[in-house]
This record gives C-alpha cells, structure tokens and sequence, in this order.
C-alpha cells in the first residue's frame, strides 16, 4: 500500500527545473534512498512533500489525502517529520533538552506555561530512551553546539524520531562525518527505523551505504526520476549504475 | 547527605535575605528605601523583558509602553472615575498594559531581528508621542486637556489606600514597601516557572532554531505573541508600582531611552541565567546613585562606570559569579529539586 505518493509535483527556480514532474511512491514500511548528482532535485522534493516549500504545480497525497496545501503543522501531526542536510538543531540546549522538546510538542504539552518540564517522568524517560537507541545517552547534559559532527547527525535523527513519525525524510545523515562514524551512524539510524516499523526516505550519496541498506532506490536527474529499483536492479542497470559512481560525491 | 546539603544552602541564602527584606524599613534611611524599592520594581521590569529578550531572543525597544501604560492607567482612572484603592489602580495598569503589549506584540511578532526591534521601537515612540503631544488626554474633553495643559503629560496620583487603608504620609511608603516585596516574589516564582516549563522550553527553542522549532511542530509566532503578551502583564505591574511609588509620572518613563535602560539592565546581569535580569536591574540602580553624587556629569559617571562593569563582567554578572567556585556550588545547591 502506498504511504506517500505524488503526482507530477514541479518546482522551478528561474531556469532551474529543481524538481520537474515527479510521481514517487513511497511504500508502508520501506527503507527507501533517494540518490542523484548534486544539484539533482533530491533536497527539494523533500522540501516539498515537507512543505518547507509550495510546489508550482502538483498533488502530494499521504494516506490518500490530498495534504498539498497543507501547512507544516499539519504536515508534522499527520505523522511526516524530517532533518536536515545542514544540521539543524537548538544549539543553545542541552542535547537532552532537543529531544525532549520534541516529546512535548508530540504531546501537545508546550502549551503547558506551570508545570516543571524536568517534573514530567513520561517525558524524561521517552527522551532517555530516544537518546539511549541512538547511542547519544551519556551526552544528555552536553549542548547541542558542543556536540561533535558525528553526535550531531544523529541528535538531529534522533529529534526527527521522537516525533514517532510515520513517515520520515533524512536528508544525508551521514555528510561530512568520517567513513567510521558513517557506518555507525547508519547501522544506527537503520535498526531504530527497523525497530519502529517507520517508513523512512533518506537521500545519500555513498553508494556502498546505499546498497547496503535500502530495500528500494530512486534516482534522481535533472529533477526527473531516472530510475526506481531494488539495489540488485539498480546495480544491473550499467547506464545509471555509471552515472551513480561517476558522480561527485557529498556535498 | 545531599539534602542537608541542599537545606544548608537555602538557609544560607534565604534566612539573611529574609531578615534583610522584612527589616530594610527599619534598617534604611526613607530616601534609600525608595530607592531599594525603585531596584525591586526595575528588577521585575527587567525580568519580564528578558522573557522575550533573553529566553526569546527577540531585542524589544519598546518595553516602555508597557511600563507607562501600566502607570498611566490607573491615574486616568483615579482622576476622571476618583477611585482610591490601590488594589483597582494595579490592576487596572496590568490589564492595559496587557492589552497594549497583546495589541502591538500581534504586530511585531510577524517580524524578527532588527525588524522587530525597529517595530518594537517605532510602536513604543507611538505611544510615547500620543502622551507628549496630549492627544491620550483629548481622549477625556476639556478636562483632560486642561490636566494636560497644567502637566505637560505628567500626572500625579495622591497615596491610595491600601487593603483599604489609608495610611499617613511617613508610614505610607514603610508600608508600600510590603507590597512591593511581594509583587516582586510572585513575580520571580511566576516567572521562574514559566521559565522551566515545557513553554519556556520552546521558547528558547525558537530562539535557537526558528526552522526546527516549526519542524517539531512548535506554533513559532503564535509562542512569541504569548512571551510578549506576558512580557506586557509584568512590565505593567511594575509600572503600576512605580506610578505609585513615585506619584509623579512623566512621559520619560514611555520614551525609547527607558526601554533602552531595561535593556541595558538585563545585559548588564545576563540574559542567559534566570536571575541575570535582577542582578543587573539592582546594579544599574546603584551605578545610577553613586553617579547622581556628581551634579554635574552624572551621565558622564554614569556611562563610565557601566563601561566599567561591562569590563570585568564581560559575561554579565551571573555569568561571571557564576565563575566563582563557593557562590556556583551554592547557585547548584539552590537550583536543585527546588519546589
Ligand atoms: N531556494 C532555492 N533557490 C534557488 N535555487 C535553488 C533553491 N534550492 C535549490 N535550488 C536549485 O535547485 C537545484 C536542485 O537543488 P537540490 O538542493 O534539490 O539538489 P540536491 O539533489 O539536494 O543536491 P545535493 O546533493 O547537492 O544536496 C539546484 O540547481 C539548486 O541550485
Ligand atoms: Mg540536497
């Protein structure tokens, strides 16, 4: 069954067809990459069925709704959340408190201007949790901005993940760490997502990372879908596999 | 063993701040207790500021409006209803102000950096200039503007009764005190809480991190029309005081100069620790003193020695003493499972 599919969804900045007429189906309960040259469309189209950005023309349907012109808020509620390919976080609090605010906003507990946020156990033992599944538990008390890159990376996974999503977009989880912590990061991010039964997107330019993990692969042209397989299908196929591995990599 | 600890700290720091407030009547001459009362209003003026200046991030220049109005309110109202009770005075400021602060802060919110400063500021300058050139005072006829005409803008209020009472002219201000110590520990518990709630929370969240925040589904300018809105509940509740205090008030207290003191203040303290904005609202006050012992070049005093603090504090005073092993492990002790 579908989760998410759109429907000749175009966004053009000026003379940039960013993303130009794509129709992607994104099946319950897949691990699907999203790959592509830089500049290919990837981030945008995620920026679009995130409503970061309104597409030009286009339907975007999640659960057969049409959630087009949805704002985020909704969006988020409906159960998509996503990170960011430039981390994203609130640098200022404590990586505890990150996730934690996450909780609450699921919750609907923000609103909340009396009660002590440490007071509330639900919440402290959620993030706890969140925080022990990605490895990150013993930086609790750290700062987001003191966090080294690799933490980092996932601290904005793990952000995304407290949402409990049903459908959740990473946007390179893994750029600009080293090839160690990018194993790391990814047998992480994969066994949570796997655990969770979440369908999850998430674009990636380390092929070997891709094939290993994904169940499906789209690849992305000059805004266009090029090709849409299982990693076995993908390798097979010599024209997108040479363009795959000629392609510069992370950004 | 930890929560003897924990004891020991507050009955360090409580009981001689305790004995201290209960006995400052006694303890200060009548023109200094005016002027520790003037400290304690200013500190809940500065507190309020930083709820949307420190925790929000967004640097407000118009937080004078709300002081004003807090302190203007109540004074129509005693002039033109002749109501004398200090209780509908105060509460009438704080409800003006409020609705003032809700008012503009609807505005302001849809901008943020130096645009809502710049729209802070020019909506505070409105205000201000609506008293300056008297059209606030055409709003009660002739009446008003003959009060106007006879005030320049300024207007007096007479010692209301308190709880009823009416006090005599030396124990008014002894007695005042009382109030003002306890508009200012309801204040600083208000305002403790809503900093560590789960919305004080977000709100430091949307000052990091604009974008995320509306990522994980938090409603940004909603929350900051909310902090600013409360910001305006307390700015007004220490005007109100001050008018009281001071029975005189002037459209100085509504110009951008005094919106830029708070700022100033809460710098001065630390807009990151909760108890920043107080420090530097009694420092501020103090500087402010020592400086007025030159007749001439107060201001000149003035900003030497605020150059002077801004040097040796250059994270502010809470960060600074933070610094300091024996008053950090106190502040820990203090902080810890507190209510
Ligand atoms: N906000 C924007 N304004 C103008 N052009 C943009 C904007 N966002 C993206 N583009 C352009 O759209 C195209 C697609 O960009 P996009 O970021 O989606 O690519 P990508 O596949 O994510 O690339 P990368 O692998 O480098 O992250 C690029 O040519 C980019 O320069
Ligand atoms: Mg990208």
């Amino acid at each position: 069954m579908s989760l998410l599919r759109t429907q000749k969804l175009v966004k053009h900045f000026g003379d940039t067809r960013a993303v130009d007429g794509v129709d992607l189906i994104v099946s319950q309960g897949e691990f699907l990459s999203l790959v592509g040259a830089n500049g290919a469309g990837k981030t945008t189209l995620v920026n679009l069925i995130s409503a970061y950005l309104q597409p030009d023309s286009g339907h975007i349907f999640f659960q057969d709704q049409d959630i087009t012109f949805l704002p985020v808020a909704d969006r988020i509620k409906a159960g998509i959340a996503r990170s960011f390919q430039l981390v994203n976080l609130f640098d200022d609090l404590s990586a505890f408190d990150n996730v934690a605010l996450a909780v609450f906003s699921r919750e609907g507990k923000t609103r909340n201007l009396f009660t002590l946020a440490e007071k509330d156990d639900a919440v402290t033992q959620e993030t706890l949790e969140v925080l022990r599944e990605f490895g990150i538990e013993d930086k609790r008390e750290t700062l987001a901005g003191g966090l080294a890159q690799g933490e980092r990376k996932l601290l904005d996974v793990a952000v995304a993940h407290a949402l409990r999503p049903k459908l959740l977009f990473l946007d390179e989880p893994t750029s600009g760490v080293s090839t160690r912590d990018k194993a790391q990061i990814m047998d992480t991010v994969s066994s949570v997502v796997r655990a969770g039964k979440i369908t999850a997107v998430i674009i990636e330019h380390d092929m070997d990372v891709v094939f290993k993990y994904s169940d499906r692969i789209v690849v992305m042209q000059e805004g266009s879908i090029l090709a849409d397989g299982s990693p076995d299908e993908i390798r097979q196929n010599g024209e997108v596999a040479a363009m795959l591995l000629g392609a510069p990599t992370s950004t | 063993m930890h929560d003897a600890r924990v004891v020991a700290a507050r009955i360090l720091v409580l009981v001689p701040a305790g004995a201290w407030v209960l006995l400052a009547p006694a303890a200060l001459s009548p023109y200094l207790l005016i002027i520790w009362c003037y400290a304690l209003i200013f500190s809940i003026a500065c507190l309020g500021l930083n709820l949307v200046f420190g925790t929000t991030g967004l640097l407000s220049l118009g937080h004078a409006a709300y002081f004003g109005a807090g302190a203007y309110a109540g004074a129509f109202l005693y002039r033109f209803a002749d109501i004398h009770s200090f209780e509908v005075y105060f509460l009438v400021g704080i409800l003006t102000s409020t609705l003032l602060a809700a008012g503009i802060g609807f505005l302001c919110v849809r901008a943020t950096k130096i645009h809502f400063a710049i729209l802070t500021l020019a909506f505070g300058q409105i205000f201000h200039s609506l008293f300056i050139d008297g059209a606030i005072f055409r709003l009660f006829g002739p009446l008003g503007w003959a009060l106007y005409l006879v005030g320049e803008g300024s207007m007096y209020i007479p010692r209301l009764t308190i709880l009823g009472i009416e006090f005599e002219p030396e124990e008014f201000i002894p007695a005042f005190y009382y109030v003002i110590v306890f508009a200012f520990c309801a204040s600083v518990f208000l305002l403790w809480r809503i900093n560590h709630s789960p919305f004080g929370k977000a709100l430091r969240a949307i000052r990091d991190n604009q974008t995320r925040a509306v990522y994980i589904g938090i409603p940004v300018r909603q929350y900051r029309w909310y902090a600013f809105t409360i910001s305006g509940v307390f700015l007004g509740l220490a005007g109100a005081l001050y008018g009281q205090l001071d029975r005189q008030i002037t459209p100085e207290q509504l110009d951008w100069l005094f919106s830029a003191e708070l700022v100033l203040a809460t710098v001065l303290g630390g807009t990151r620790d909760f108890i920043g904005p107080v420090l530097g609202a009694f420092v501020f006050i103090g500087l402010d003193e020592i400086a007025g012992r030159w007749a001439i070049g107060h201001n000149i005093m003035m900003g030497l020695l605020l150059m002077l603090v801004v040097f040796v504090f250059p994270r502010g005073l809470a960060g600074t003493l933070d610094l300091v092993p024996g008053i950090r492990k106190v502040g820990l002790l203090m902080k810890r499972k507190w209510l």
